[in-house]
């Protein structure tokens, strides 16, 4: 259990600090320290060595804590926990309020992301997988009072959640429970194909590939902080890390190398297209992310992952400090439009120059490292890598220079009671453009602390073809950022595919409202009637089909009590049947329950007795009590429904009594029971077999049913809660 | 309703529900009882309080929010299984231990205690958050 420590540690520690931060209320000095801690595991990861930690669960089912540490999920976990904590200490100078939820929010969410990439075994990732979801649904939707928030959070959790379906199956479908790390050459498996097209689905939905990318930049209604954390770093890069990791099992199959190039190269087209056309600074970041989310699938499918890590450590560190310019742009401006910002360096230095470094890096220029990792992929990579790097060079210079550079240039400040972003967001600030440089200028080292193989990483720039390439991609990427001044203040609005994915949940929403409205009625007698044909439906089906008596069948004969508790049941339910008040239906209800109840004590079940008198005192309480508060008149119900329901009443009554029958006539396997008669007072030291089952042999089965009871306390609460307050659709 | 037969009534036997559902919590084990009964009853108990003297007396006498309670039920139904797991056992391996006060007289104390004792908070605070929750709708009519 020793190295555990490392896999099980950090993301225990994540989860346990995010519940610590969020139960202790703000305790304003001390919570940037929050961040410590992540940045703490940063330095960690980066300095252990490759390892992989395994804690067996159910070994039967492959069920098992895994997890690695090897140059790939040492890069991702590195990003995750370092670019965390900036964002952690970003966010608590961005925000006024809400520091407690989005520290605790963002620390799951960390934890979650890292276990996702440290995990080996393919069901615990998915675990994760979903986690990092339903946490970003959270994010997104960070100001519940929105409804750009709640719609934008609404989309991207269908989206990915829906990926995340097609995901789990294709994981199963190709590791079949084993272990990622010895799946070897899986292209051959049997259902590789089915499995590799579910699998580049989940990678899609969740990395924002054409066509599922609809969802990101919709996402940016989030607060920076977490746009810079979730949409450029970490949460959507999870797509492109699977599709890394099965690279080496998935390589040659036939499909995957066109399959993710077509869909990387589509990605970066239409986003660089749609990216012309935006003029808000965050929508133009969302864009270039896409774009750059499409070049690593497109390198990925081309085979080049070993400098890949380089581009993605670079596009880490740039498109997060680009994104906490944004912040402090619109923290400091009040304006996030990308055309009418300028000449701030002077009001804003400190965020002019990390938008510069920033935007040196991601525009490929040296010393930046994003010029390193550029170099060293097109001197390695072959003539499809080389034209996707500069496909990408040209779609990202606009971002860099719009977002960057452009609100800082000129002579005139555009807003001149504009102010510097506070220290905290500072720090996040000129960590991440200092980073960006250092590693620039450190290349080397950092390549070795990655095991990377390939060209030797490094910012002086010597003549070859990779320098013209840049060059030639740089020169492309200026014509397009003057394109992009010409036609961004053309804002393109047309049917998008997340308008399409509104309307269809709009669709379902009324097609449910019309179908509740036709089944519930809003009177009792309605819904129970309708119950009661959907069992006669389906239960009667099969108990039609199976009934049967045995041949030898006895009856014995029923003695005095049994006669007398069987008549007063007959009896009351007739009654209750006849009776003119409610009061006295109620009245006899309760003595075919209470005759039931005394049927149980005779037959040696005093438990269940006790439970049925419970529930029945407590219904007759109830109903008595909203029964006062009805109207006193009863309308009386026509002719031909009551004689309706008297057949429906009658034919569940028989298919009951049927059911009773049978299961009374059929000999139980008695092993069960003797097992749990013998053992109950030796193993579960109860003599009360009933309840030693409940609480002991079958303890699981008891909390999944206290479970679904909680959960339905909660719902009927919140619906009744709803009524009182109506409140508009969506 | 707030008649004065009802609260007399009520006062009087709220303590009288309370204490069987523990004495029947407690009992279960060796005798019938156990914790969904007893959260029946102790239920029933609030509920007719709740009913002669009005749901936000009722929620004030049981001092947490109900969902809190749902929650804490859980939580001591969940703990009492991991308990069971700590030293490389499986999910809900009971643990016992056993008191004795002279050679014939002993106490066997166990994890399956705390077991019901979720049941019955999580049964308490399911009747009592529908119950009340009706109740609720019933006085706002009015």
């Amino acid at each position: 259990m020793g190295d555990g420590i490392l896999f099980i540690g950090s993301v225990a520690s994540l989860f346990l600090l995010a519940v610590i931060a969020a139960c202790v209320p703000a305790f304003g000095r001390a919570r940037p320290f929050v961040a410590i801690v992540p940045a703490a595991w940063a330095v960690f990861f980066l300095l252990a060595p490759d390892q992989t930690f395994r804690l067996p669960w159910v070994p039967g089912l492959n069920l098992e804590l895994a997890f690695r540490l090897d140059p790939l999920s040492r890069t991702f976990a590195v990003l995750v926990t370092g670019i965390g904590s900036l964002d952690l200490l970003y966010g608590y100078g961005y925000l006024r309020f809400g520091r407690r939820k989005f520290q605790a929010l963002i620390l799951v969410f960390m934890a979650s992301m890292l276990g996702l990439v440290l995990a080996d075994n393919a069901l615990l990732l998915f675990v994760f997988w979903e986690l990092t979801s339903v946490t970003s649904y959270l994010l997104i939707g960070f100001d519940q009072d929105s409804p750009a928030a709640r719609n934008a959070a609404r989309r991207a959790f269908v989206t990915t959640a829906a990926g995340g379906l097609a995901l789990l199956a294709g994981l199963i479908l190709l590791t079949g429970g084993t272990r990622l790390s010895e799946l070897g050459d899986a292209a051959g498996v049997a259902q590789a194909l089915p499995a590799l097209l579910l699998i580049a689905i989940g990678c899609f939905t969740k990395s924002a590939q054409v066509p599922f990318h609809f969802w990101l930049p919709d996402a940016m209604a989030a607060p920076t902080p977490i746009s810079a954390y979730l949409h450029s770093a970490t949460m959507v890069q999870a797509g492109v890390f699977l599709l890394a990791r099965l690279q080496p099992n998935l390589v040659n199959h036939p499909v995957w190398m066109p399959l993710l190039v077509t869909f990387g190269v589509a990605t970066i087209v239409w986003s660089g297209f749609l990216g012309l056309f935006s003029r808000d600074l965050k929508r133009i970041l969302a864009m270039s992310t896409i774009a750059a989310l499409g070049t690593m699938t497109a390198l990925i499918g081309l085979g080049a992952p070993g400098a890949l890590l380089g581009f993605i450590v670079a596009h880490a560190l740039y498109k997060g400090g680009l994104f906490m310019v944004a912040g402090s742009l619109d923290h400091g401006t009040h304006s996030r439009d990308a055309l009418a910002l300028g000449g701030l360096r002077r009001l804003m230095p400190w965020t002019a120059a990390a938008g510069f470094l920033a935007a040196l890096s991601m525009a490929g220029l040296p010393p930046a490292v994003g010029f390193a990792t550029k170099e060293a992929l097109l001197a390695g990579g072959s003539v499809g890598v080389m034209a996707v790097l500069v496909l990408y060079a040209a779609v990202s210079v606009m971002p860099a220079y719009a977002v960057g550079v452009r609100p800082f240039w000129g002579p005139v400040a555009s807003h001149p009671d504009a102010h510097e972003c506070n220290l905290a967001m500072r720090i996040g600030l000129t960590t991440l453009g200092i980073a960006g440089l250092l590693a620039g200028l450190f290349a080397g080292s950092i390549q070795s602390r990655l095991s990377v193989a390939d060209p030797a990483w490094t910012v002086v720039p010597h003549l070859g073809v990779p320098l013209a390439l840049s060059a030639l991609g740089v020169g492309l990427g200026g014509g397009v950022a003057w394109l992009w001044t010409r036609l961004a203040s053309r804002e393109r609005t047309g049917i998008t595919a997340g308008e399409v994915l509104d309307r269809l949940l709009d669709v379902l929403q009324v097609a449910s409202l019309r179908l509740t409205r036709r089944l519930q009625g809003g009177y009792l007698s309605v819904y129970v009637r309708n119950v009661f044909l959907a069992v006669l439906l389906f239960a009667g089906m099969g108990f039609l089909r199976s009934f049967a008596l045995p041949s030898d069948l006895v009856l014995t004969p029923m003695n005095f009590l049994e006669g007398i508790l069987g008549g007063a049941i007959i009896v009351g339910a007739i009654a209750a049947t006849r009776s003119d008040s409610r009061l006295g239906a109620v009245a006899c209800l309760g003595i075919v329950g209470t005759g039931i109840a005394l049927l149980y004590v005779l037959y040696g079940a005093p438990d269940l007795a006790m439970t049925q008198v419970a529930v029945e005192v407590l219904t007759l309480l109830l109903f008595v009590f909203a029964f006062s508060h009805l109207p006193k008149v009863k309308r009386p119900p026509q002719r031909k429904r009551r004689a309706f329901d008297g057949l429906v009443a009658l034919f569940v009554g028989v298919l009951m009594g049927g059911l009773a029958l049978m299961a009374s006539v059929t000999p139980p396997n008695p092993a069960v029971s003797q097992f749990f008669a013998a053992k109950s007072l030796p193993e579960g030291y109860g003599k009360n077999v009933v309840n030693v089952i409940l609480v002991d042999f079958r303890a699981i089965d008891t909390l999944g049913e206290i479970t679904v009871m909680a959960v339905a306390a909660v719902g009927v609460v919140a619906l009744l809660r709803m009524k009182r307050k109506p409140e508009a659709p969506r | 309703m707030r008649s004065v037969y009802l609260q007399t009534v009520a006062r009087f036997l709220l303590p009288v529900f309370v204490i069987l559902s523990l004495f029947l919590l407690l009992r279960g084990h060796n005798a019938p009882g156990g914790g969904f009964t007893g959260g029946l009853i102790c239920s029933a108990g609030i509920a007719l309080y709740a009913m002669a003297y009005g749901t936000a007396l009722a929620r004030r006498l049981l001092r947490v929010d109900l969902r809190v309670l749902l929650g804490i039920g859980l939580l001591i139904a969940l703990a009492s299984g991991i308990v069971g797991m700590l030293p490389d056992r499986e999910f809900f391996t009971a643990r016992w231990v056993s008191i004795r006060f002279d050679e014939n007289n002993g106490v066997k104390l166990g994890t399956p205690i705390f077991f019901d004792i979720g049941v019955f908070l999580v049964v308490v605070g399911m009747c009592l958050s529908i119950i009340l929750s009706h109740l609720e709708e019933l006085e706002g009519r009015r």
